[in-house]
C-alpha cells in the first residue's frame, strides 16, 4: 500500500527525475518558503514564473527559439499565464472545492533535468526536460468542523508516510470489521479517517523532439501542464478547469522588411506598429519587400482530423500532391469568437455515423458523412497563433476579388512561426504515441482521444488568444487511482524536422505556377492552396468552414 | 503542609507525546543532509496514591507505552570524483518494558508537580531497528555496503516545577505546562521539541469510547454520536463530549459493544472508520 513519496513516483516529474529536491509546506511543517516572490525560473530553453503566494497559477512562459530558416533565433512568449482553477468534488453528495493554494500546498519540487526513456509506454512517453515543476497539495475534511458543513483542512505531514494514507488501486477483499467491545478496565479508541485527496500540479517543460505529428514532420517543445488527482474514497463527481493564455499580439521578431522602391528606410527604432505585420524572411529568392507577412493579432482556430487521413499524412512532404485540407480534415473553424465552447470528448459519444463535411468537388460541394471513433467530439484540437499575410504582389494581384482573404491565412496542418498546439485526439495514425486512452490508460486506442474514457472534456474560448480546458468525470473515480487531467499536454512548434526538405517543398510548389513569382517562396500561399480552390476569379474551401453557407456550384 | 491531594486515591493517566520534523540543510560544501522523524509515544495507565508524609505521591511501576514510528538521516555528498551517500533507517514499534511512571507535589512550594518516567537511571525503552546503507558512486567505483543493528529507543520524559492547582481536579498538560525536559534517542539536541499533551482524571471510570481522527495527534472529535449495545442488548446512541469520549457508568462485568458512528451529515458522513484499539487498566478498583 502506497506512501506519498510511493505515490509521487507515478508523475512525469520523478520519473525523468527521480531524486528531484523538494521543498516542504503545510500541515505542522511550518513554511519551508524561501521562495516566496515570484522569481523566474530558468531553464535551458524554457522560463517561466511561479509565485507561491499565488500557487496555481504559471505566468510569462517563454520559449528561447533557436536560428532556423524562417526567423531568427529569439525568445517568444507563449503563454502569458496558465491557471489551475480549483476542483469542484462530490463525495456521497457532499460537494467541496480544492483551492490550489499555498495553504494546502505539502511539496515544491524543482528539475531542470532528467528524462524518460525509450521504454514501454505506461503513462509516459519519451522525454527530456527543461525546467520544470510538480506543486503536491494535500487536502482533507476537517472532521471537527461544524455539524452540516464541509470544511477543508491540509493532510497533516505525518500521514503522508503511512503506507496506507492511500488505498492500493486494486484493493484485497476487506477485512472483516473488527467488533469493537469494551469491559469495565477498557477504553476503546476508534479513529476516523477523513475523506484525503492528493492533487499534483505538474509543470513539466520538455526539449524539444520530433514525436509530435504523425510521420514525424515537425520540432516542436512540449509542456506538459496537467493536474493529478487521487482520493482515498470514491468520488461521485469530479470538475477541473485550465487556462491556457496566450499574449494577445503575437511577441515573435522577423526581419524588417527592406522597403518597397520609392519608400523611405525604415527605422530600425522607429516605435512598433502592433496593429500592422510583420515581415517574414524567406530563404530563397524574391524581393525582399514582397515577403509574407505575420499578423501581430492572435488567433484560435480548431481543426478535426480526418479518420481516413493517415495516408496523406505519410506525403505530407509532396510537391505534387500537397496535403489538401479536404484529404486530411474531416472539420475545421478558424478565427474562433471568445464565448466559443465546443464538447471535445465524452464517454457518452459512441464512434460510427458521425457529422456532414461539406467538400469541394471542383464543381460543387459534395456532402461525406464522416465515420467517427468512440468519445470523439466536436474537434481534436487547437491552434492559437497569429495569421499570415500574403506577399503584396500576391494581394495586389487579386485586389479586385475579397473572396480570396490573403490577409489572414490559417496555419495547418503545420505551422511556420508562433504557434501553441493542443491535439486532444489524433486520426488512428500508426505511432502509438498518438493514439488515444483506454480503460487501462494512455497510448493505447488507435484514433480515440488523448483523455481518460470517463472524462467529458469541454474547451471554452475565453478570448481569441485564451482558452480553458474543462473536464468533468461522474464515473470511475475510484478511490486509490489517479485522475490525470490534460494528460495529453501542449507543445509549441519550432521548425520542420528536416529543413532542407521543407524548403525543397517549399522551392516546388508547382500549384502555385500560375500566381506571381513571389507565390512560389511564400508559405502563407502555400497554406492558402491547400485550404481553397480557386478558378477564373472563383473561389471555394476544399473543406467547407463548419457552419458557413454552401456556396453555388461553379458556373 | 497539607494539601486535599492527599485525599485523591488515584489518578488515571492518558500520555501522548509526537516528534514529527523534517530537516534539510545543504551546507557550502555541497553536503546536503536530510533528517525526518515521525514518531508517536502513547500510554494509558493509572497512577496509585503512595503518598508520604510532606507530598502527596501517585505512581504505577508497570507503566507500558504504545510506540511507533521511524527516523530517517541521510547524507548525500557530492564531488568531482563521484558520490557518497550514507542512509539511516530507524525503524520503533512496540510496547516498551513496564517501568515507573509517577507524579509527586510538593504543597510546600506552590503545589509544583514533578510528572516523570522511569527512576533509578532506568528508563521504559523499545527496541529500534537501524538499517544503515553506504552507497559510493565514482567513474570507476560503485561500492554498496548494509549495516544492521539494533539499539534501544527510550521514553525519557519528565515535566518539572508544573503548578498544579491546590483543589483536586482534571490536570490536562502539554509541553508549556512546565520545564520540559526530554531526549529523544534518534535525534539530534537541537531538533525540534516534541510535543507532549496528556490528562490525569480523578474519575473514578475510564471512558468507554473515544472517537478520535486519524492523525499521530488522534485529535478528538467532539459532538459525534455513536451507536453503543449494552449487556442487556439494548442499543442506545451517546455524543462525545469536549475530548471525543463517551463515558458510560460501569460497575460490574459487563460489555459495551460500539456498534457505529452515525454518520448521516457532514463533517463525518464520509468518514472511513478506521483502526480500533483498546487500553486496558485492570488494576481499577
Amino acid at each position: 500500500m502506497p506512501n506519498l513519496d510511493a505515490l509521487l513516483k507515478d508523475t512525469m516529474l520523478l520519473t525523468a527525475a527521480p531524486g528531484a529536491p523538494f521543498q516542504e509546506f503545510g500541515g505542522d511543517a511550518g513554511d519551508a518558503g524561501t521562495s516566496e516572490a515570484a522569481s523566474p525560473s530558468v531553464g535551458a530553453r524554457w522560463t517561466w514564473t511561479h509565485d507561491l503566494s499565488n500557487a496555481g497559477r504559471v505566468t510569462n512562459l517563454t520559449y528561447d527559439l533557436q536560428d532556423t530558416p524562417w526567423y531568427a533565433a529569439q525568445t517568444v512568449t507563449v503563454l502569458d499565464e496558465l491557471v489551475w482553477h480549483p476542483i469542484e468534488l462530490v463525495h456521497r453528495g457532499m460537494p467541496m472545492t480544492l483551492e490550489l493554494s499555498k495553504e494546502f500546498l505539502l511539496r515544491k519540487y524543482e528539475a531542470s533535468r532528467g528524462s524518460i526513456n525509450e521504454e514501454p509506454f505506461r503513462y509516459w512517453i519519451p522525454a527530456s526536460i527543461d525546467e520544470s515543476m510538480m506543486l503536491v497539495f494535500g487536502f482533507q475534511v476537517n472532521l471537527r468542523g461544524p455539524a452540516g458543513a464541509i470544511t477543508l483542512e491540509p493532510i497533516p505531514r505525518d500521514v503522508l508516510a503511512w503506507d496506507d494514507f492511500m488505498p492500493p488501486a486494486n484493493p484485497p477483499t476487506p477485512p472483516k470489521p473488527p467488533v469493537m467491545k469494551v469491559k469495565r478496565t477498557e477504553t476503546g479508541t476508534l479513529r476516523l479517517t477523513p475523506l484525503r485527496v492528493l492533487v499534483c500540479a505538474e509543470f513539466v517543460c520538455c526539449t524539444e523532439r520530433n514525436d509530435y505529428t504523425p510521420g514525424n514532420m515537425a520540432r516542436t517543445s512540449r509542456f506538459r501542464p496537467h493536474l493529478m488527482l487521487m482520493s482515498n474514497r470514491p468520488l461521485d463527481k469530479m470538475a477541473a478547469k485550465i487556462s491556457i493564455r496566450r499574449p494577445a499580439m503575437t511577441t515573435m521578431a522577423h526581419q524588417m522588411p527592406e522597403p518597397s522602391p520609392g519608400e523611405p528606410p525604415h527605422d530600425p527604432h522607429a516605435p512598433h506598429d502592433h496593429h500592422g505585420a510583420h515581415a517574414m524572411s524567406t530563404p530563397t529568392r524574391g524581393l525582399a519587400y514582397d515577403q509574407d507577412e505575420m499578423v501581430h493579432e492572435m488567433a484560435t482556430g480548431m481543426w478535426s482530423d480526418s479518420n481516413t487521413a493517415a495516408v496523406y499524412w505519410r506525403k505530407i512532404a509532396n510537391v505534387t500532391f500537397p496535403p489538401l485540407w479536404s484529404s486530411i480534415f474531416s472539420r475545421v473553424s478558424t478565427d474562433l469568437p471568445a464565448g466559443t465552447s465546443f464538447l471535445m470528448a465524452s464517454p457518452d459519444l459512441k464512434g460510427g455515423d458521425g457529422f456532414n463535411t461539406n467538400i469541394w468537388s471542383g464543381h460543387e460541394y459534395r456532402t461525406e458523412q464522416q465515420q467517427l471513433m468512440n468519445r470523439q467530439g466536436y474537434f481534436d484540437n487547437i491552434h492559437v497563433a497569429p495569421p499570415m499575410r500574403a506577399p503584396k504582389s500576391i494581394r495586389d494581384f487579386v485586389k479586385n476579388s475579397p473572396l480570396y482573404k490573403l490577409d489572414t491565412i490559417a496555419m495547418a496542418p503545420f505551422c511556420i512561426h508562433d504557434c501553441l498546439h493542443m491535439h486532444w485526439r489524433w486520426l488512428p495514425a500508426e505511432e502509438k504515441w498518438l493514439w488515444g486512452w483506454d480503460e487501462t490508460g494512455p497510448y493505447k486506442a488507435q484514433g480515440e482521444p488523448h483523455i481518460p474514457v470517463n472524462q467529458h472534456l469541454r474547451v471554452e474560448l475565453e478570448s481569441t488568444h485564451a482558452f480553458a480546458y474543462c473536464v468533468r468525470a461522474d464515473t470511475g473515480l475510484e478511490a486509490g487511482h489517479w485522475q490525470y487531467i490534460l494528460h495529453e499536454g501542449l507543445a509549441y512548434g519550432n521548425t520542420a524536422d528536416k529543413e532542407w526538405l521543407a524548403k525543397f517543398m517549399l522551392g516546388g510548389m508547382q500549384f502555385l505556377d500560375n500566381w506571381p513569382s513571389a507565390a512560389k517562396t511564400s508559405w502563407a500561399m502555400f497554406y492558402w492552396f491547400i485550404r481553397y480552390w480557386h478558378l477564373n476569379g472563383v473561389v471555394r474551401e476544399r473543406l467547407l468552414e463548419d457552419g458557413a453557407p454552401v456556396l453555388p456550384p461553379y458556373p | 503542609m497539607s494539601s486535599l491531594w492527599f485525599n485523591v486515591p488515584f489518578l488515571v493517566c492518558r500520555f501522548r507525546m509526537l516528534v514529527s520534523h523534517s530537516v534539510r540543510q545543504k551546507t557550502d560544501d555541497g553536503v546536503v543532509s536530510t533528517h525526518d522523524a515521525q514518531v508517536v509515544i502513547a500510554g494509558a495507565f493509572r497512577l496509585q496514591a503512595a503518598h508520604g508524609a510532606q507530598a502527596p505521591y501517585f505512581a504505577n511501576d508497570n507503566a507500558v507505552f504504545r510506540v511507533q514510528g521511524r527516523c530517517v538521516n541521510e547524507t548525500v555528498q557530492t564531488g568531482p570524483a563521484g558520490r557518497m551517500e550514507v542512509k539511516t533507517t530507524m525503524v520503533m514499534s512496540g510496547i516498551t518494558t513496564p517501568n515507573v511512571v509517577s507524579l509527586s507535589i510538593d504543597p510546600d512550594f506552590d503545589h509544583q508537580g514533578d510528572f516523570r518516567t522511569g527512576a533509578d537511571g532506568r528508563d521504559p525503552f523499545v527496541a529500534m531497528q537501524v538499517d544503515t546503507v553506504r552507497k559510493i558512486v565514482g567513474e570507476n567505483l560503485n561500492h554498496t555496503e548494509q549495516e544492521h543493528s539494533v539499539d534501544q529507543f527510550r521514553v525519557k520524559f519528565s515535566l518539572l516545577q508544573w503548578k498544579i492547582p491546590e483543589k483536586p481536579g482534571e490536570l490536562r498538560f502539554d509541553e508549556t505546562s512546565g520545564a520540559n525536559v526530554d531526549s529523544i534517542d534518534c535525534c539530534r539536541w537541537n531538533c525540534e521539541r516534541p510535543k507532549i499533551s496528556g490528562v490525569l482524571r480523578l474519575t473514578p471510570g475510564i471512558p468507554a469510547f473515544r472517537i478520535v481522527d486519524d492523525s499521530v495527534d488522534q485529535n478528538p472529535l467532539p459532538n459525534c454520536r455513536i451507536r453503543v449495545r449494552g449487556p442487556d442488548r439494548r442499543e442506545q446512541e451517546f455524543e462525545t463530549d469536549a475530548q471525543g469520549e463517551v463515558f458510560i457508568p460501569r460497575t460490574g462485568d459487563e460489555v459495551y459493544t460500539l456498534l457505529g458512528v452515525v454518520q448521516d451529515e457532514a463533517p463525518l458522513a464520509g468518514a472511513l472508520l478506521g483502526e480500533w484499539t483498546v487500553e486496558s487498566m485492570p488494576d481499577l478498583p
